[in-house]
């Protein structure tokens, strides 16, 4: 964006072996993730695979219950995390925003809704109210919101699902942050909302240039927005690569099986495809690959020994017996 | 994780089944609150023992006034070897008179509350079931209950009905009725509208088979842990009544006269007022223990409703 | 005006006729001769004969009741024998101490409980936690008007800090009934105020107030106290009442010339027509308070301003 080498090549975050603890157990077992200044990148798997906490720990809200138990998190250059600190505090709601999954929850019912959405301006810009209202108000108007006036004098409650989420990602994105975390924002809408409020988030976005963390189930959302993906299971990235390659020929076969759960459009007569078993819960350290009960190539080899993403490859997994696997002979030389 | 490591350690045995993920059992709580279940039940045992058995465990007749139990200055003694916690200001002694009047206090809330949680049982469950305009009104009729102070009420009901145990309970029942019946609503609201509820009514269960069947098994665990503090609550209502000079009369014995009637010696002789609150104490930490370890159910089918109408009945 | 306050009025004025109900029917209640009970056991039969009157203890039962009614209407309690003058006047004179002493107590109690549940909640340590809830505990399970026997006995008898009872010392004689009262229930506030703290805590407005860069003290009251309170508004007003009540017992240990010491003198003499005239006054007053809390509610809460108001 801003022309300088040096900067653009440095990530914007980098994050090294992170461990998530919570009662009984990890719950992100060390991820190892890197995002380019500008670059959206989705973060999918099942509910509770560990992507909303991988969120949650970049934007340091991991709250009470969980806490950073090893590696560390590198903002544009400058661990904020690790296991004995969070250096976040400062960054929230500042060069790192948040965009939170259940839009209706969001804002404190007993007040009005703009004083709420101008608090970031305020609070990172130094801006009085007016002129945080003011600034709040464009960007409703930039997302295709009617009579942003009128919506800023409402409570929360007297607003849409859509119109929430837009308000809500338009105040996250209203200081111009460097990297946007945002929670499976589309969700907790209705269909029809959803490709409304995700169109308001890539421009917003695309305005100030920020990068994007993507969370979400949806693929459909992760093969329209993002160059990029990184797929989660049981706390674990098992494979991470450009979104047009992982989602064409996945190389985990339980990003496979993911991609194949989806309904099929054009064949009305196919059956839906679902993935026996569930997800483990709280999984603490393993010595077989996580997904091993629930595959269909599972070998021995899987459950003795958990697969490990090789290193230096732009498309990178972590299982025994890839599919596709014709870079098999290339992996071991 | 530590708290069960040292559990096990403690007892040197291997668990059977392998630990469950502490956030999820919160196992350290539970033991907890067994234990506290447990400690109350030993203690109620041994005050309805006492209770029951009060002529072999009294030392004395409560009610047998004697110028050998009065003091030099014509006013109670301190505790001794003849009266082990001393005497009255008509000489008699008080641990007799303790013993029997923990009796009256005690067996007046038990009884009351038993009474008061019938009726709120009914109406909760009526009030719940019929919903509409009939629902509303027992529901309106049970805020005003609520609303009255139900020390007034209970003053102007002894005082009204005369002196006298069973006035007493009547009182009881018109004080905690009300917030049981708010109790019983709200849990059988919320249970209502479970599925297996949903379920039933679709295989053809009448309204009563659902009523009884249904919702009231899963109502009344936590209508009778709410009772267990009830009880607690009630016998400190006596102690009020007592203090204001209503209820049991001269010369029966209980919790609340013994304290009304300690308040003129109080400076000189404490003990007329500390060994009835102390009594009076143990009873109510023993049901509250009784209740707050029933308020949390093995088997949660429905979230144990916190009623802060009930909390506030504990003063 | 709107339909629901229109209703809630009218819920109001229900529940005053029921209160008058109840006076009735406590009256209806006394055993033998109620006229003969109310005018007290010196009256003349001249007295007796005229209470008997006014009562309509010599009509039907139906004419009775809609001379209570009227009686009440008109805010004529009856004549207490014991004071020698009308209930009404006994009350006005008195309810004062007691009014005054219960706002004072009702102050103490949100002063005390307010932010001991902020406390409480704010630091993970079980010790706070714990010695809160035993706290709460250990004072419910003595009953209140001995707490302020302690007080008078410690900070009176022992200390000499306070007056030993009664008005006269103005301010100062009712700072200990104050504490008497506020402490248990502040403590026991504090409990209920906290297991609703906790709740909102969980709310997933706290989490987005944080990742807007919000400092948790700020959040804490300005976000989760409101909310965690509002609920509480209906609790607060039976609160209100109940601390009426212990007020009125507790004024008894402080000599206090309120309408509890009157409750105390008229229950010595038999005095039924003013036992029954503090109930009815103390059930005024909580109709009155609990209307002002669903009023204020309404008030606060916009989600409840709209239901309520369209």
């Amino acid at each position: 964006m801003l022309g300088d080498v040096e900067l653009t090549r440095e990530p914007v975050l980098r994050i090294r072996d992170l461990r998530v603890g919570a009662a009984g157990g990890e719950i992100v077992r060390g991820a190892d993730l890197e995002v380019a200044r500008g670059e959206i990148v989705g973060l999918v798997g099942e509910s509770g695979c560990g992507k909303t906490t991988l969120g949650l720990a970049i934007a340091g809200l991991l709250g009470s219950s969980r806490r950073v138990v090893g590696g560390s998190i590198a903002f544009e250059g400058e661990t904020i995390v690790d296991a004995d600190t969070d250096g976040t505090g400062p960054l929230r709601g500042g060069r790192i925003g948040f965009v939170p999954q259940d839009p209706f929850g969001a804002l404190d019912p007993l007040r009005h809704v703009g004083p709420q959405l101008a608090r970031p301006l305020r609070l990172h810009k130094g801006l009085t109210e007016e002129a945080a209202l003011e600034r709040v108000c464009g960007l409703l108007s930039e997302v295709g919101m009617g009579d942003p006036r009128a919506i800023l004098r409402k409570y929360p409650h007297e607003l849409s699902g859509g119109q929430l989420q837009r308000a809500v990602i338009a105040t996250a994105v209203s200081v111009e942050p460097t990297l946007l975390i945002a929670d499976e924002p589309t969700s907790a809408l209705d269909v029809i909302v959803q490709s409304q409020v995700l169109d308001a988030l890539l421009e917003l976005v695309r305005g100030v240039g920020a990068a994007v963390i993507l969370v979400t189930h949806d693929m459909g959302v992760v093969a329209e927005t993002t160059a990029r993906a990184i797929a989660m299971y049981a706390g674990k990235i098992v494979e991470f690569g450009p979104t047009n390659e992982m989602l064409a020929s996945p190389r985990h076969p339980y990003l496979a099986a993911l991609l194949a759960s989806r309904p099929h459009l054009h064949d009305e007569r196919a059956r839906l495809f679902a993935i026996p078993g569930q997800p483990p819960a709280l999984p603490g350290r393993l010595w077989s690959c996580a997904f091993a009960p629930r595959c269909a190539f599972a070998t021995r080899v899987c459950t003795e020994e958990e697969p490990e993403v090789a290193p230096g490859l732009e498309h990178g997994f972590a299982c025994h017996h890839p599919l596709h696997d014709e870079t098999r002979a290339t992996r071991r030389a | 994780m530590t708290d069960r490591g040292m559990e096990a350690g403690g007892t040197l045995t291997i668990p059977e089944t392998p630990p469950l993920p502490e956030g999820i059992a919160a196992a350290p709580e539970r033991g907890e609150r067994r234990i506290g279940l447990r400690v109350g039940m030993v203690i109620l045992a041994l005050i309805t023992l006492v209770s029951i058995a009060a002529p072999l465990a009294a030392p004395k007749d409560p009610n047998r006034e004697s110028v050998a139990g009065l003091g030099p200055n014509g006013g109670p003694q301190g505790p001794g070897l003849a009266w082990p916690l001393g005497t009255d200001a008509k000489g008699r002694d008080l641990m007799s008179r303790l013993i029997y009047g923990g009796r009256v206090t005690f067996g007046a809330a038990a009884i009351a509350i038993a009474l008061a949680t019938l009726i709120g049982l009914t109406i909760g469950l009526l009030a719940a079931s019929s919903g509409g305009a009939g629902g509303s009104v027992l529901m309106r009729v049970t805020d005003i209950g609520l609303a009255i102070p139900g020390l007034l009420l209970a003053a102007a009901l002894t005082s009204v009905l005369g002196s006298g145990v069973t006035s007493l309970i009547v009182a009881l029942v018109a004080v905690f009725w009300a917030p049981l019946a708010r109790v019983t609503y709200g849990q059988a609201v919320v249970i209502k509208e479970r599925p297996f509820v949903d379920a039933a009514r679709s295989l053809g269960a009448g309204r009563t088979r659902i009523l009884l069947e249904e919702i009231a098994p899963h109502v009344l665990p936590i209508l009778l842990a709410y009772s267990a503090l009830c009880v607690g609550w009630a016998a400190l209502f006596e102690s009020s009544l007592g203090f204001l000079g209503l209820g049991v009369q001269e010369p029966t014995s209980s919790i609340g006269a013994m304290l009304g009637s300690g308040l003129a010696w109080y400076r000189l002789h404490p003990g007329l007022i500390i060994f009835p609150a102390l009594y009076l104490g143990l009873f109510v930490t023993a049901t509250t223990l009784i209740g707050e370890g029933l308020r949390k159910p093995r088997r949660r089918v429905a979230a144990p409703t916190t009623a802060p109408e009930l909390e506030l009945m504990s003063r | 005006m709107s339909l629901y306050i229109v209703r809630r009025l009218l819920l109001a004025l229900v529940t005053l006729w029921a209160l008058a109900t109840l006076g009735f029917l406590l009256v209806e209640a006394i055993p033998g001769d109620p006229a003969r009970q109310l005018a007290g056991p010196t009256a003349s039969v001249q007295t007796v004969e005229r209470i008997r009157h006014a009562y309509g203890f010599d009509q039907p039962a139906w004419d009775r009741y809609s001379a209570t009614l009227t009686r009440y209407a008109h805010m004529d309690l009856g004549y207490s024998f014991s004071r020698s003058e009308d209930v009404r006047a006994v009350i006005a004179r008195d309810v004062g101490h007691t009014l005054a002493l219960t706002v004072f107590a009702f102050i103490g109690e949100l002063l005390i409980g307010i932010p001991l549940a902020l406390f409480v909640t704010a630091r993970k340590g079980r010790v706070a936690d714990g010695t809160l809830m035993a706290a709460a505990g250990a004072t419910s399970a003595i009953p209140t008007f001995l707490v302020g026997l302690l007080f008078l006995y410690l900070f009176s008898f022992r200390l000499g800090w306070f007056p030993l009872g009664g008005t006269t010392a103005g301010l100062k004689s009712y700072v200990l009934p104050v504490l008497t009262v506020a402490i248990p229930y502040g403590l026991v506030l504090a409990r209920i105020l906290r297991n609703s703290l906790l709740e909102e805590l969980e709310k997933p407005y706290v989490e987005f107030a944080l990742a807007r860069g919000e400092r948790m003290r700020r959040i804490r009251w300005r976000h989760i106290l409101p909310n965690a309170i509002v609920p509480l508004f209906s609790v607060l007003a039976l609160d209100f009442a109940g601390l009426f009540a212990m007020v009125a017992v507790v004024e008894v240990v402080f000599s206090i010339p309120g309408v509890g010491s009157d409750l105390f003198g008229a229950i010595r003499r038999i005095d039924t027509a003013l036992i029954i005239g503090v109930a009815i006054v103390a059930g005024l007053v909580v109709v009155t308070v609990n209307l002002l809390a669903d009023l204020a509610v309404i008030a606060i809460d916009p989600r409840v301003r709209r239901a309520t108001l369209g």
